[in-house]
């Protein structure tokens, strides 16, 4: 007997990201095209890459949604249809809209799924029956709602509802925030935020006071979302799609949260419950990617003082990536791309696509041609030791020495 | 015509002492409408129930003007119900004293919609829809008044349209259009309270749970934000104030918009309203505390920065795209993975490859190897292949299948 799950909703911020959270275990996916997104300095997706893409998903039975989340102004609108006409011709499963002047152009232009974007803030029961008589399919709620919330909407509103579970979280209620407009003169609701919500700042009563007399702090930014462990309650509340923030980030943030979430759900399905001894190991898995303080946003009641990011920077991470597996020659070798630096006598694992990872100590460091070198630099191509389950687009990370060195053992 | 929100009792007495002073000059104080809300409602109102209720019929009495409700808050699940609830319990009131009501929340459209009968008809007749974050486009404001047209009197339009733009919506849209003519700019808006941490220790005496202070960053030109935290959340206004009333030929373009007055953070002085009515642009910018801006009014180019993000030489991916560069080695070999998919290339085929800093390079395949250095005929998807070093090409290099070759 199997059990429900969630889908799990992995961001793919370009195509090789797209393949390596798909087959990290994503059920589905979702990008931009080359406009109409929010993330615009992503690399985004062309018309070549987006149909590769889709193929590449279904091909591993998963589904491809495309974000149309920014606020679009008349031109762009008129220049939609084209783009849903390509959309339709490459089978994507479903749009991510905003705007209701959007959610009109796809309703009346393409026989695309249409799912509302969290920037529309859709809070309440009443707002998501608003949307769905609108022809919505899939309400991703604003990030300001509780699971328990979420599941009274879902009984008021017979909608297939997706929240996140994983990520960086915006300060304000999405859609509400035009700071980058004003200060940056880009707009944040359409691709160009400036992320000043993670500066520091001086506050005082009056704008006159002296520094001295001045409270410094990084007062609005957040800490990231990290909901594995009321993984139960998104089940319980029966939300359909669980999703990942972060098509700006790396591969090995793609390929890891999509691994640790879906093994999760994977145990879940067989088992029915979430009492894995893996989960150590997972909560373990997510500390390794860079990230600010994990924290369970609004999840599970709302968001008070000890959601708040204190620093500037990341938490520091010791694990680093080195490599991404391109080829693996059968028997003899693996070769690898370098995506950071490394060098003989490092301790080096494999992250394979399911189960657990492989460390090894790399004796020597050869390049392609199987010439020796001291270090590697990234983007160097690199001959990796042979491993039966290595294959292509398995990430590559470094370890920290002293962890490396007992996990190499 | 004007609509003038206050947020707080000293906001309304000055004005009404202003309204007194000045009431026989018709021509100077034109129309007006007044917008007032409950803390309970409204995002940034100090006043209680019973104080607006005062208010709305003290500005009725005095001004024979209509005041609308402003119950513009975001809410949750729970909060809705319980916001709902309390409409309904007040909904007598609301019929008395108010005019109208305007609203942001999706769900409180769509609550009031279905709960229109417990409202006086003229009333529910009057909503002003808040479209103020986002909504820049024609088919989505026709469609936001196209959900109750008998009963959305009026949208209020995002403070980001250039004045061009707003005179085109005017003549499109069949109901009144209002946009923020001066006042505080609201940068964002969060339901969680970020300032009172801050001051843990320090404001025993702040029952009401409510502060306004200024926030300056170093990495920002813009030094002293004003902040508000009150029990909706907190709120970030713009460093300065904006004030559009100086731009004449700009508004005689647009005769009928409404135009609000709004300052949350520091309410005018009767004086100030004599200079503000009289026009007097100057004088009220330099009565004030905060600089002024004329926002996005002239112009908008918001989108114009962020366009130069994106290296656009390494999306420039079209159906010959076959691979990346990988690998180079200088006087000995180019290394290439052939990506997409069933595609290959042979000996004899020819490739253009395209830097990231956009130098181009055609090369005709003559000998192709392995990373093992045997010579190979042809390498397909997921393959790495070497070709002799070709100068000018890096890492990240894209490499297309020519014309020629496709053929």
């Amino acid at each position: 007997m199997t059990h429900w799950v969630p889908e799990l909703l992995s961001p793919a911020g370009s195509l090789e990201k797209l393949k390596v959270a798909v087959s990290y275990g994503a059920d589905a996916v979702y990008l931009g095209g080359q406009n109409f997104g929010l993330r615009s300095a992503a690399d985004n997706f062309t018309e070549t890459e987006l149909k590769e893409g889709v193929e590449f998903a279904h091909e591993h039975g998963a589904q491809v949604y495309v974000v149309l989340n920014s606020f679009l102004y008349d031109k762009e609108l008129d220049d939609l249809p084209d783009f849903l006409k390509i959309l339709e011709e490459v089978k994507v499963d479903a749009v991510i809209v905003s705007d209701l002047g959007v959610v009109e152009t796809v309703a009346k232009k393409s026989a695309l799924e249409i799912h509302l974007s969290t920037q529309a803030s859709c809070l309440n029961s009443a707002a998501a029956q608003f949307w769905k008589n609108k022809g919505v399919t899939r309400i991703v709620l604003g990030r300001e709602v509780t699971i328990e919330e979420a599941k009274k909407i879902k009984e008021e509103v017979d909608i297939e509802l997706e929240m996140f579970i994983h990520g960086s979280m915006c300060m304000a209620y999405s859609g509400n925030c035009v700071i980058s407009n004003y200060t940056q003169g880009r707009d944040s609701n359409r691709g160009g935020c400036a992320h000043s919500c993670r500066f520091e700042y001086s506050i005082s009563n009056d704008n006159s006071v002296e520094d001295s007399q001045k409270k410094f702090a990084h007062f609005m930014s957040s800490k990231d979302l990290m909901g594995l462990r009321v993984l139960q309650d998104f089940i319980d509340a029966g939300i359909d799609s669980l999703k990942v923030e972060g098509r700006m980030k790396s591969h090995h943030y793609a390929g890891t949260i999509s691994k640790v979430y879906s093994e999760a759900l994977q145990y879940y399905k067989e088992n029915g419950n979430l009492l894995s001894e893996d989960l150590y190991r997972w909560e373990v898995e997510l500390e390794k990617v860079s990230h600010r303080d994990y924290h369970l946003g609004n999840l599970m009641a709302p968001a008070g003082k000890e959601s708040i990011f204190p620093e500037r920077q990341h938490a520091v991470v010791e694990t680093k990536v080195a490599a991404m597996v391109l080829e693996s020659i059968e028997d003899k070798y693996i070769l690898a791309e370098a995506r950071g630096p490394f060098q003989a006598g490092d301790t080096l694992e494999y992250i394979f696509f399911k189960g657990k990872t492989h460390s090894f100590q790399l004796k020597e460091i050869q390049d392609a041609t199987g010439e020796t070198f001291s270090k590697a630099r990234p983007g160097m191509l690199v001959r990796l030791p042979y491993v039966r389950e290595a294959e292509a687009l398995n990430i590559v990370r470094a370890l920290p020495s002293s962890l490396g060195q007992r996990e190499a053992r | 015509m004007r609509i003038i929100s206050f947020h707080e009792n000293e906001a309304v007495e000055n004005f009404l002492s202003f309204y007194q002073q000045t009431k026989k000059d018709h021509h100077l104080l034109g129309n007006q409408e007044y917008i007032l809300g409950p803390r309970a409602l409204s995002r940034v109102s100090s006043l209680s129930w019973e104080e607006t209720k005062k208010w709305a019929k003290e500005l009725k009495e005095s001004t024979g003007n209509k005041v609308f409700l402003q119950w513009d808050i975001l809410m949750t699940q729970s909060n809705f119900k319980a916001v709902c609830a309390q409409i309904s319990q007040y909904a007598s009131d609301i019929n008395e004293y108010f005019d109208g009501i305007r609203v942001q929340d999706t769900g409180a459209l769509f609550w009031l919609k279905e709960h229109k009968d417990i409202f006086r008809e003229e009333l529910i007749q009057e909503i002003h829809l808040i479209c103020e974050n986002g909504n820049h486009n024609l088919e989505g404001l026709k469609s936001w008044y196209n959900f109750w047209p008998e009963n959305i009197s009026r949208l209020v339009l995002s403070a980001e349209f250039p004045a061009q733009k707003l005179n085109e919506l005017q003549g499109q849209l069949s109901c009144q259009l209002e946009v923020l003519g001066a006042g505080n700019i609201l940068l964002f808006y969060t339901p969680r309270h970020l300032i009172s941490p801050l001051y843990e220790n320090e404001n025993e005496n702040n029952k009401l749970g409510e502060y306004k202070v200024f926030g300056t960053s170093e990495e920002s030109p813009h030094k002293g934000f004003p902040i508000i935290e009150n029990g909706h959340g907190t709120f970030m206004f713009n460093t300065k104030e904006l004030y559009i009333f100086s731009e004449k030929e700009k508004l005689d373009e647009l005769p009928h918009f409404i135009f609000r007055i709004d300052f949350p953070i520091e309410s005018l002085t009767c004086e100030q309203w004599n200079l503000l009515f009289r026009k007097e642009h100057e004088s009220f910018q330099n009565s004030r505390s905060m600089g002024h801006t004329k926002g996005f009014f002239r112009t908008n180019k918001t989108d114009v920065l962020f366009k130069k993000l994106k290296n656009h030489r390494l999306q420039d991916r079209d159906h010959h795209y076959v691979g990346d560069v990988v690998d180079v080695k200088k006087k000995e070999h180019v290394g290439i993975l052939i990506k997409g998919k069933n595609l290959a290339l042979r000996k004899g085929d020819e490739i253009r490859l395209l830097s990231p800093e956009g130098r181009e390079k055609f090369v005709t395949l003559k000998t192709i190897w392995s990373a093992d250095k045997e010579n190979r005929e042809s390498a397909k998807t997921g393959q790495i292949f070497f070709i002799p070093h070709v100068g000018g090409i890096s890492v990240r290099t894209m490499v297309f299948k020519t014309e020629v070759s496709s053929h």
